[in-house]
């Protein structure tokens, strides 16, 4: 097993960067996402780490050996393709075998290695057949044995459940995450679904146009977003982001009569701005309060998922209407159209500078927010 | 789905029911059971086609295809059937046809000209598959390696492919003529070897070269056109995983490359071999089956009688062995070719 | 992600520009050779007889066009007495002709033969196109009863040796009054091409998606109108790409046309090997009529080049 290191890796398409000057380091034996809409440069990041595309700048580092200009072959990673990548001429064993066979590996050895991940991945039964005969779990799952049988110190994965359907996504991620605790193997994964990267991973790499906008844990980048862009990106539906002016212990928004309270430990981070600001909370900040509430609105649309609801409130009006996103109970009945109004949690309030999009004061947000462990902020 | 069509129920009747419904469209994923569910069921669009039904747009559209191909090519070949039966010369209309059983088969399976024929029809076909499948191969894989200007240069190597045999022959005889041909002139140039003292078409040993180099320069753009599209099937993420599994260059051609490739390269032998054991226009014009009739394939051999001998009888007694030959080997050719496919 | 398009452009496995190098100079060196017996043709075609024959084979030489009066006319020789008393020639291969002791008798063969090439590969390629289309249509999106029989049955008639059934299409023809006609070439050749054509068309037609016509036919249209209006603008890539292997096919066709023609419906192909025994062997003039009938196919075949690799490419994937 091994460590990864980015030293301000970057990558050029003729003019274009495709991917920013960047540093990460991972350590031995980590679960690293990478995360971003389609285009962001995860892709490229990724292929990069494996050798199959050359840096235009910077230099990697594997398990503290420079491996820069090493191919592939001679970095001793498994890389996992978003649609397989299977041999279709050669049947399952001998897709599974053939990484050994390269190495010219003894034939014993390699009965015995394929036999090995062949019971780890439960695939014993699919063995003669052609991968072109197999469903996309089952491809996947051989595709995972090609990497998993040389033993690689990193594993890469690029979208590797992209091309699975909705419940076998949720089948494979739990057990790529299961190899992933039981091998204890360095891998990096690519990903453009965030709920996969938040349940997978130890840490996330959001990354938008080539560039990397926060490094930390799914519960970093969920309560503690770095800039707009992962506020928006990271959570379904997003942080709500409402633009105001802070006057005194509060932040005037969306209108007449609507404030965000600003928690005490924010106040001398806000003081240096001009007095505008972004506020953003996350759906479930926000509380049905009767008739006190600091803020209020019409309900214009309700979503049922099942264990909550999720309403869709108009608030302010003119310049600064937007919608609110607000979690409520599941059994509470709504009326669309009727008026409601809500409070917002204190401690968990974010400010964003609205000029430069980044957050203010990051890092004092309460400890108990962001020792929040993931699986609770999954889903 | 014409045949829904023609049954004139009201569609909308059988799925009152909406659960009913619902099952059908489940249930035709399995294709037994859907064939049933569909007899039963009209199309629902059927009921909103205003003039002709479905089947009789089928039937028009591929009875005049059908009818063509009947008359033209099935009742002439079981005339032909029936003529390899019979003693009847197409120079002499009016003498009386005589029913002979299979004294024509005999005759052809024991005519030491038709075996010689068959021998230097072999030796074409092989020759100029062997040397057409490495060169049209060997040149799709260059081509592949997607240098400036390749489209432009494929086109080049296209252009003989394109041409009239016929005319193909006509002035590669004269590339071939000894002294003055420039065949003759280049081998002499790069070799010291007289010019005139070989003759490409007039020799018994080169004549049969003669006609495999010719087909060979104007049928290899053919294999290496379908070779390429061979090469561009295997997707890119199929060599990075062998990289990454770190299979050498060599290991990669040979367990990637040729393989994915090779029922192509299959295919494009199945071509060149049926058009091959055809072959007439291109030798007729560059020997004439000479000399003698050393490159006298079966289709010069048959026209030869046909047309020129006028034993008809006799020549339709071959044409019918050469067009089972042809239908039974490339029948073969093809299983073995699914085979490979199906991987 | 998007970006793995550009991507292997620069990835590990895209060709070194090393190999890239040796592979562009093998196949220019390939294609320039494959070239030279056609630019051989070109340079014959315009050298005078004596000179198309000259040992060793002449690379420079003055150019003249006496091929090409040789070719488009006949010819009979005249004692030079006779030929100096003719009134001043009246054009260039007039004089060019005079020069060999001889006058114009007459224009040759060739044009007709042309124009009788040009008819049937064009009238063939039409009605094989024509019939192609519907049967695809109709085999694309008709359950049709034993509809992979039939398709086989289509496609085995490529298979058949042409002289397999020349003898008794020859004794047909004899019998209709077809023989050495235009009509009847023009029959033969479809019947011939429409095999193709089918298999070509259904493969290109498959590709359009049944919405489009079920989408005309709820908006109203009959199933042929929407045929016509939605489903043939859309296979009009596929029809090209077919037409123009049904036009080469028409346009070279040799065995046929010697067996079943002889003087009004005879081709270019077989004429031009026919101009051999004429008067000794005209290289120049053989040279000029070749290139005169390959010419309008290279042309055609860069000007539609694309369509012709898609069809070659599309027909071996899906047969």
């Amino acid at each position: 097993m091994a460590t990864i290191e980015l030293k301000q890796v970057a990558k050029k398409f003729g003019n274009n960067w495709a991917v920013k000057p960047m540093d990460l380091t991972i350590a031995d034996g980590e679960f690293v996402c990478l995360l971003g809409p389609s285009g962001c440069g995860k892709t490229t990041t990724l292929r990069m780490i494996s050798g199959l595309e050359a840096v235009t700048e910077g230099a990697i580092l594997l398990d503290r050996r420079d491996v820069t200009w090493r191919h592939p072959s001679d970095r001793d990673i498994a890389f996992v393709f978003q649609f397989y990548a299977l041999y279709p001429h050669m049947s399952v064993r001998e897709n599974i075998a053939f990484p050994l066979q390269a190495e010219g590996e003894k034939k014993e050895n390699i009965d015995k290695r394929v036999a090995e991940v062949v019971d780890l991945l439960r695939i014993g039964h699919l063995l003669k057949a052609r991968p072109s005969k197999l469903s996309g779990g089952d491809q996947q799952r051989v595709a995972l044995a090609r990497a998993l049988v040389r033993r690689p110190a990193a594993f890469l994965m690029d979208e590797p459940l992209g091309a699975l359907d909705a419940e076998l996504r949720e089948t494979m991620r739990a057990e790529i995450k299961q190899l992933h605790l039981a091998q204890h193997a360095t891998t990096v994964y690519v990903t453009h679904d965030q709920v996969e990267a938040m349940a997978m991973s130890d840490r996330i790499v959001v990354m938008s146009a080539a560039e990397v906008q926060q490094i930390g844990s799914p519960a970093q980048v969920y309560y503690d977003p770095a800039n707009l862009f992962v506020a928006r990106f990271i959570g379904s539906p997003g942080m709500n982001l409402l633009k105001g002016r802070i006057d005194g212990e509060r932040v005037q928004v969306s209108g007449a009569g609507n404030t965000v309270p600003i928690p005490a430990s924010y106040r001398s981070a806000l003081a240096t701005t001009g007095g505008d600001v972004v506020a953003g909370f996350r759906p479930e900040a926000a509380a049905i309060s009767g008739n006190g509430g600091s803020m209020g609105g019409e309900i214009y649309a309700v979503d049922m998922h099942g264990s909550y609801k999720l309403l869709h409130v108009s608030v302010g009006e003119g310049e600064g209407a937007s919608i609110v996103h607000i979690r409520s109970d599941r059994m509470a009945p709504y009326t669309i159209g009727s008026p409601v109004r809500f409070d917002i949690d204190p401690d968990m309030v974010r400010f964003f500078d609205p000029k430069s999009e980044r957050a203010l004061g990051r890092g004092i947000a309460s400890p108990a927010a962001r020792n929040d462990s993931k699986r609770e902020v999954g889903q | 789905m014409f045949v829904r069509a023609g049954v004139r129920t009201p569609t909308h009747n059988n799925c009152d029911n909406r659960a009913a419904c619902g099952v059908m469209t489940e249930v035709r994923t399995d294709p037994t059971i859907a064939e049933r569910v569909a007899a039963s069921t009209p199309e629902p669009l059927a009921r909103r086609v205003r003039g002709l039904s479905d089947r009789a747009i089928a039937w028009a559209f591929i009875g005049p295809t059908v009818g063509l191909l009947l008359a033209i090519n099935i009742f002439p070949l079981l005339w032909t059937v029936y003529l390899s039966f019979t003693n009847y010369r197409a120079n002499r209309p009016n003498e009386e046809i005589l029913w002979i059983g299979t004294r024509n088969y005999e005759r052809v399976l024991t005519d030491p000209d038709i075996w010689a024929a068959m021998q230097a029809t072999a030796h074409f076909v092989v020759w100029t598959i062997v040397l057409q499948t490495v060169l049209g191969f060997g040149l799709a894989w260059l081509i592949d390696r997607k240098f400036r200007g390749s489209a432009f240069w494929t086109t080049i190597i296209l252009i003989p492919m394109m041409l009239s045999s016929a005319v193909v022959g006509n002035f590669w005889k004269f590339l071939y003529q000894p002294q003055i041909g420039l065949f003759n002139y280049v081998v002499s140039f790069f070799t010291g070897i007289d010019p005139s003292s070989f003759d490409m078409i007039g020799s018994v040993t080169l004549a049969p070269w003669a006609i495999v180099i010719v087909d060979t320069w104007m049928w290899t753009p053919y294999v290496m056109l379908i070779c390429l599209a061979g090469l561009r099937s295997i997707p890119d993420y199929i060599y990075e995983a062998a990289e990454v599994d770190r299979a050498s260059p060599w290991r990669q051609f040979w367990s990637i490359t040729l393989p994915m490739a090779l029922p192509f390269i299959m295919l494009a032998v199945l071509f060149r071999g049926i058009e091959n054991f055809k072959m007439f226009d291109l030798v007729v014009q560059l020997t004439g089956g000479g000399p003698g009739s050393i490159t006298e394939l079966t289709s010069i051999n048959l026209k030869r009688e046909a047309f020129e001998k006028w034993r008809t009888g006799y020549s339709s007694a071959l044409a019918v062995i050469l067009f089972v030959a042809v239908f039974g080997l490339a029948n073969i050719y093809v299983k073995a070719l699914n085979r490979v496919k199906q991987r | 992600m998007s970006a793995t398009g550009l991507a292997t452009a620069h990835s590990v496995v895209a060709p070194s520009s090393r190999s890239r190098k040796i592979a562009a100079t093998l196949v220019i060196l390939y294609a320039v050779i494959s070239m030279v017996p056609l630019a051989w043709i070109f340079m014959t075609s315009f050298k005078t007889p004596p000179d198309s024959i000259s040992y060793p084979p002449k690379i420079v030489f003055q150019p003249s066009l006496e091929g090409y009066c040789n070719l488009f006319t006949t010819r009979s020789r005249q004692t030079p007495e006779y030929i100096a008393s003719l009134p001043p020639p009246a054009g260039v291969c007039d004089e060019v002709v005079r020069q060999r002791n001889m006058v114009i008798a007459g224009p040759s063969n060739y044009v007709p033969r042309f124009l009788n090439s040009l008819i049937i590969a064009f009238g063939s390629t039409f009605c094989a196109v024509a019939l192609g289309t519907l049967a695809a249509y109709a085999f694309s999106r008709f359950k049709v009863p034993l509809a992979d029989d039939l398709m086989f049955f289509i496609l085995s008639t490529r298979f058949m040796p042409p002289i397999a059934v020349a003898i008794p299409i020859y004794l047909m023809y004899r019998e209709l009054g077809l023989s050495d006609t235009k009509l009847g070439m023009i029959v033969l050749y479809t019947a011939v091409n429409v095999s193709l054509a089918v298999w070509l068309l259904k493969g290109f037609i498959d590709e359009i998606p049944r919405e489009y016509e079920e989408a005309a036919m709820i908006d109203g249209y009959t199933r042929l109108q929407a045929f016509w209006k939605v489903v043939l603008p859309q296979a009009t890539t596929g029809i090209a790409a077919t037409a123009i292997f049904c036009l080469i096919f028409a346009w070279n066709e040799y065995a046929f046309a010697l067996m079943l023609t002889s003087d009004t419906a005879r081709t270019a192909p077989p004429s031009i090997a026919t101009m051999l025994g004429r008067g000794g062997i005209e290289w120049s003039a053989i040279a000029a009529g070749s290139l005169g009938f390959l010419i309008p196919v290279v042309i055609v075949a860069f000007a539609l080049r694309n369509y012709l690799l898609r069809g070659v490419t599309f027909g071996a994937i899906r047969q």
